[in-house]
């Protein structure tokens, strides 16, 4: 069977397309190229029929006669189909042969078909051919197709024209016949063509990817007989090396002999140099801690500094240091440095040897022995242990002194009972005692003149001041401070004072001091009679952390006398003020309107001159008024629940006057959504939005001014009112000062002459007070927006003596 | 300004102790057809309301003698003048003072500086319309 195989393989491919796909078997391919050969062999066929067909369509008359028994006869041609496919398929046959085969059956089963049926068209035939068309196209050209049909064709035809008679009709259904079969085969033939050619592709593509891996793999053979040529050298090589190692093995051996010989003695003399260097260590350690200690500023730091020092040396407990209390007369500190847990009960009797000590040494008093006894121990490492006492560390004292003058001893508990005797560790105890007895003596020096000086400064001071350290203990307390308070001495009774000063709401204060290092002034605390001002602040040493509170008492009785007097002075001025200006005014009024005689044009141009100036006059009067009651910060704020909207939408009604005259359109677009009533004192907000409106207004472009107000709310926590003009804008070196007292830029002075200076100001310390925010953005020439933030709560009522003046 | 001209004219007691400013609602006033009768302080302010019983008050604040609060007090205490319409009208602008004068009884309050004769007496008519 393989060499049959070959054979027709070899007839149906081109031999270069063989050479093209080296190590595999030709493939018998059926592919588009080859269905174009035989698509024109088909046409021509059917060309041919249809112009054989064309004088007898017109006769064509079909009618249909079922004859059940054709059956069997389909059955029996599909049957042999299956048998012929699979013969084919398992090419047990030869090719040829079965399209024999073929020819013959199909003649046969046609024969007897045409027969049986009268010679009639029917379906039956139709399928016959219908499944020829399909099956046969698969395994054979369109020429041997074409061939078969070809004959069946002329068998039928002959056969009608002779046996039937009818010519016309026998003629027209092979004809018929013919065409549906060439067309379903030629759609099955493409069909067929197209999936080969693809496959075909895949297969080539197939067959390069193998190509591929085969080099590949060959390669790899390549290289790994390289390696193994290359190892077996080696190998070799490394046998041959092996005898030498040997003997330069033995030689090391021998030479580590005499070495080790040379480090014994070297190790003596490197054991000499090790002695030296700890010594220029300690040498070292005592000149930093003396660096470190020129620099510390407190006498804790520095104990806690010569601890350190200390502990890099020995192996200690705690030590206890007594010093004379520079901050007392008579009084003594008594410091205490705790590494590992001692008792309390071992630190009494270590204070006691202390105090015994500076009365044989120190030259202090036995009165003064009691006062040491009485001080409590300051800790500055860990605290003493409750539970552990006593442990078996006898220490030993020594005296910090400056030339010969004992200030102040040392108490040194160590497990190493005989440490001080013990030569080279003695002497760095001395040298680093020596070295702490100089920072601690000259700490306190500078402490004394620093106090004495600071003393002398507080105790002339005009201000009351206070220092509490963190234990609420009064650290300093100047005369002032007690005479403002109205007692003697202060002594314990700081809650007393404190109460006095304003009870609860000035410990919050402390406490808000030492907690969250926030200063703070209470304004006004009466305090028996006298009205003072006291500022609260936290004091923090150089690293930030907070070591007391100053409270700073500041007398404002008669400032506030003043305060009062200025501002009933300037409510009575003004109000005397006015009422000149108002007749002026009046009379003005008459005039101009003719009143009293017709004027002249000029005199009524003047008159309307001195008119305006007593306008802006009594203007100005009342900012005067507004500004002085802000300052004096006795503002009366009375809240209404008032719609923000509605009160914007009255002021524009107002201005609306103005606006027309200056040729100026104002919009205002309010919230989409009603807002809520919020608490507002009217005319404070009302002063605001009249400001910024009529402000807009004044100074839009006089020839088309616009002024756009928007009120919208911002988060839903804040109203956000934007006023914005199409004017002059504020020019770039004012924008700092446009809040300011008087101040009006060149720009606006030029535009209106009316301005008082005072609108935006005022404005600006309404919004202030009711904790909002107003701010502008402008570009000159192309306008400004103002903007004002009020908070959605609100504002606060306030009692105060006088609410604005409304103009 | 001359509708009350024909009719019977509204009298006004005008207190007012400025010279000038009485002088000037006086005349503007009277122009404007009002029967106008001043009163320079707050004493003769009362005896004058009590004589002439005007169909309005025209009250100043700031006055020697009685000031227009206590004047208010003694309009509103007499049954035969407690009716009678007052306005104040001042130089006194704060909201305390307006909401006091109001709460007084007074129909309304102006501030003199704030307002002009012709808006003044478009006022009045209003009120008497």
């Amino acid at each position: 069977m393989p060499v049959k195989k070959e054979k027709i393989r070899k007839k149906s491919l081109p031999a270069e397309k063989q050479d093209k796909l080296p190590g595999k078997e030709a493939v018998n391919v059926f592919t588009i190229e080859a269905f174009r050969k035989e698509f024109l062999v088909i046409v021509i066929f059917i060309f041919f029929l249809i112009l054989f067909s064309v004088p007898v369509i017109k006769h064509l008359n079909l009618a249909v006669r079922e004859e059940y028994k054709v059956y069997a006869l389909v059955a029996l041609a599909v049957a042999y189909f299956a048998a012929s496919n699979f013969l084919r398929a398992k090419q047990l046959v030869r090719k040829n042969f079965l399209y024999a085969v073929d020819v013959v059956f199909f003649t046969t089963v046609f024969l007897t078909l045409i027969i049986m049926t009268g010679g009639y068209e029917s379906p039956f035939r139709f399928s016959l051919f219908f499944l020829f068309a399909i099956f046969k196209p698969f395994h054979g050209s369109f020429k041997q197709v074409v061939a078969v049909m070809s004959v069946v064709f002329a068998i039928q035809f002959l056969l009608g024209y002779f046996y039937f008679q009818e010519l016309s009709y026998h003629l027209i259904s092979p004809i018929v016949d013919g065409l549906i079969l060439m067309t379903t085969a030629l759609v099955v033939k493409l069909a067929i063509a197209m999936y080969e050619t693809k496959a075909h592709e895949y297969r080539d593509m197939g067959k390069e990817l193998e190509i591929l891996y085969k080099e590949a793999a060959e390669y790899n053979t390549r290289l790994e007989n390289v390696v193994a040529e290359r190892t077996s050298e080696l190998n070799q090589t490394l046998s041959s090396t092996k005898d030498e190692k040997n003997k330069a093995e033995k030689q090391r051996v021998a030479t580590l002999n005499i070495l080790e010989d040379m480090a014994d003695s070297q190790r003596a003399l490197e054991q000499s140099k090790t002695s030296l260097e700890a010594r220029q260590l300690e040498l070292e350690a005592i000149a930093e801690m003396s660096g470190k200690l020129s620099g510390a500023t407190e006498e804790n730091k520095a104990i806690e500094i010569i601890n350190n020092y200390f502990q890099k040396f020995f192996n200690f407990y705690s030590f206890l240091i007594i010093l004379r209390d520079v901050e007392s007369k008579g009084g003594f500190v008594v410091k205490s440095f705790i590494n590992r847990p001692v008792g309390m009960s071992f630190l009494s009797i270590a204070k006691k040897e202390l105090a015994d000590y500076m009365l044989d040494n120190g030259g202090i008093t036995k009165d003064e022995i009691q006062n040491i006894i009485n001080t409590k121990i300051d800790f500055l490492g860990k605290s003493p242990s409750e539970t552990e006492d006593s442990p078996d560390c006898p220490g030993f004292i020594l005296s910090l002194k400056t030339g010969e003058k004992i200030f102040g001893a040392i108490y040194i508990a160590s497990a190493d009972k005989n440490i001080y005797q013990v030569s080279g560790k003695k002497e760095i105890i001395d040298a680093i005692i020596s070295t702490a007895s100089v920072a601690l003596y000259s700490l306190q020096e500078i402490f004394k003149s620093q106090q004495s000086k600071t003393e002398t400064l507080v105790k002339s001071l005009s201000n009351g001041i206070i220092l509490l350290n963190k234990s609420m203990e009064a650290v300093l307390v100047n005369p002032r401070a007690t005479e403002l308070a109205g007692v003697d001495k202060l002594g314990n009774n700081l809650d007393n004072f404190l109460d006095a000063l304003g009870g609860d709401r000035i410990k919050r204060v402390i406490d808000l001091a030492f907690s969250e290092k926030k200063a703070e002034t209470i304004k006004e605390a009466v305090v028996k009679n006298k009205t003072l001002e006291i500022s609260i602040t936290p004091v923090s040493d150089n690293e930030g952390n907070i070591t007391g509170v100053a409270l700073i008492i500041h007398d404002v009785t008669e400032a506030k006398v003043v305060e009062q007097m200025k501002s009933e002075f300037v409510s009575v001025a003004s109000h005397q003020l006015r009422t000149p200006l108002t007749a002026i005014r009046l009379f003005i009024e008459m005039l101009m309107r003719g009143d009293v005689g017709e004027l002249a044009p000029a005199q009524k141009e003047y008159m309307n001159n001195v008119y305006e100036s007593t306008d802006r006059m009594v203007r100005l009067v009342n900012d005067l008024l507004n500004v002085t009651r802000i300052e004096s910060n006795r503002m009366q704020v009375t809240t209404e629940p008032t719609q923000l909207e509605e009160l914007i939408e009255n002021v524009i009604k107002e201005e609306e006057p103005l606006a027309l005259m200056k040729n100026c359109r104002i919009n205002f677009k309010k919230p989409v959504k009603k807002t809520p009533l919020i608490l507002v004192d009217r005319n404070l907000f009302r002063q605001v939005v009249q400001n910024l409106i009529v402000n807009a207004v004044k100074y839009s472009d006089p020839k088309e001014g616009i002024v756009k107000a928007t009120l919208a709310l911002e988060g839903g926590e804040n109203y956000l009112l934007c006023v914005e003009d199409n004017g002059i804008g504020i020019p770039e070196k004012f924008k700092d000062k446009i809040f300011q007292k008087f101040s009006r830029a060149d720009n606006a002075v030029k535009a209106n002459t009316e301005g008082t200076g005072l609108g935006l100001y005022v404005s600006h310390e309404i919004v202030q007070s009711f904790h909002g925010k107003i701010w502008f953005e402008s570009n000159k020439d192309k306008g400004t927006k103002f903007f004002v933030l009020m908070p959605a709560t609100g504002m606060k009522d306030k009692t105060g003596e006088r609410g604005l003046v409304i103009s | 300004m001359t509708e009350n001209k024909t009719d019977k004219k509204i009298k006004i007691v005008l207190v007012e102790d400025d010279k000038f400013i009485s002088l000037a609602y006086k005349d503007g006033l009277t122009r404007a057809g009002f029967n106008v009768i001043h009163a320079a302080d707050g004493i003769e302010g009362i005896e004058k309301i009590m004589a002439e019983k005007p169909d309005l008050v025209l009250l100043d604040i700031i006055m020697p003698g009685k000031n227009g609060f206590e004047v208010m007090e003694e309009i509103k205490k007499h049954p035969e003048t407690k009716e009678i319409p007052v306005i104040f009208l001042s130089n006194l602008s704060q909201d305390a003072d307006i909401k006091k004068g109001k709460k007084m009884g007074a129909v309304d309050y102006w501030v003199k500086s704030n307002l002009s004769l012709a808006e003044m007496v478009e006022k009045i008519n209003n009120f008497f319309k």
